[in-house]
């Protein structure tokens, strides 16, 4: 079901908000440390950049236009990321204090949180139209590029882009080509954690051909990060994994798995 | 502190929003100056019409909490901020 947004990439966007690119990193923490009940993750508000088409994503607007799908991508993860932060400042203590009436912010986070989850859902059912008038990509980088987009959840129909690559083109898209676009399929598995033996654990999540990406995964508190070349998704992990030692990751075609080990000292036996 | 109608006149840089929403004066001298002349006119664009600024979440009493290079220093001493943590892929 699509939602009544249309999102056009390869067209340059009109009105950029002024920017503060690297600077916006450290205004976020400057601005949260005072309060006392927060300290941003390091690497989470990296590079973050509130112009590159995140208030595009935020604001009311049925018509977005990006650059690319590159851009896209990026202004979905970054939406993503601040809102991960923002339920960072949503500790105990914070809600805590706030319940005790000193103060109203928790109300507010919560609306801004919302209006967050509310622009996420509407970006990944907006209808997507790509124009290559002004800039074509590499078939490869586009490729990369859909795939970034999979990642935070966006879809890209692959007949039309094919209808969009232009017809004059010296190299018309190859069949090779025309297949990967339709192998790209968005992420939205949850995980599953699965004991594989005595005190260790699997987490698995599937993806069709994760395989062949260079993703990187890290952790966080309580999520897993999947960055493809800085475009980061967030999967929440079950709340037995906050107690275990991760290991490996093992990356397979369609899906990777990672080792949890349960650390008996936390966990003696009686 | 700010004179009594100019509290919005040069709230765009970051010393001067932090002192204008009830942070001590003294916070100045706990953040780097380049980043106290920040333009943060983009973040109050975000934060405006969603009530965060004002009386909101931006507008909290500052007092009684104090900054130190990342570190925060409050009730329990200084707690550091966690990291991200890369892990190693093995490939199939």
């Amino acid at each position: 079901m699509h939602s009544d947004l249309r999102v056009t990439c390869g067209v340059e966007p009109e009105g950029v908000a002024r920017s503060t690119p690297d600077a916006l990193a450290q205004l976020i923490s400057t601005l949260c440390a005072p309060f006392g009940f927060f300290t941003p993750t390091p690497g989470v508000i990296d590079g973050l950049n509130l112009s590159r088409g995140v208030f595009s994503l935020l604001s009311d607007r049925q018509q977005v236009d990006f650059a690319s799908v590159n851009q896209l991508a990026q202004a979905v993860s970054d939406l993503e990321s601040i809102h991960l932060v923002l339920s960072q400042i949503d500790s105990e203590e914070f809600a805590i204090w706030c319940g005790l009436g000193k103060n109203e912010g928790r109300v507010h986070l919560l609306d801004l949180m919302g209006i967050i989850d509310r622009a996420l859902i509407r970006v990944t059912r907006a209808q997507l139209q790509l124009n290559f008038t002004q800039y074509r990509p590499s078939p490869k980088a586009l490729f990369r590029s859909l795939t970034q987009l999979a990642l935070v959840g966006v879809s890209c129909d692959a007949l039309q882009l094919q209808r969009a690559w232009p017809t004059s083109a010296r190299k018309p898209l190859s069949t090779k080509w025309k297949s990967q676009y339709e192998s790209v399929k968005v992420f939205k598995d949850t995980g599953t954690l699965v004991e594989t033996e005595p005190s260790i654990f699997s987490f698995q999540l599937k993806w069709k051909g994760v395989g062949s990406t260079d993703l990187a995964v890290g952790l966080l508190r309580n999520r897993l990060i999947l960055a493809l070349g800085g475009v980061r998704h967030f999967v929440e992990l079950p709340a037995a994994c906050s107690r275990m030692e991760p290991g490996v990751v093992q990356m397979f075609k369609n899906k990777m798995t990672i080792d949890f080990t349960v650390d008996e000292s936390e966990w003696p036996r009686s | 502190m700010s004179e009594p109608g100019k509290e919005n006149a040069s709230v765009n840089d970051l010393g001067s929003w932090l002192i204008s929403v009830g942070a001590p004066e003294s916070i100045s001298d706990l953040i780097p100056s380049e980043m106290a002349r920040l333009d943060i006119g983009p973040l109050l664009a975000l934060f405006n019409g969603i009530g965060l600024n004002g009386s909101g979440l931006m507008g909290s009493e500052l007092g009684g909490v104090s900054v130190k290079s990342g570190l925060l220093a409050g009730a329990g001493g200084n707690v550091s901020a966690d990291e991200i943590r890369w892990l190693p892929i093995i490939r199939s």
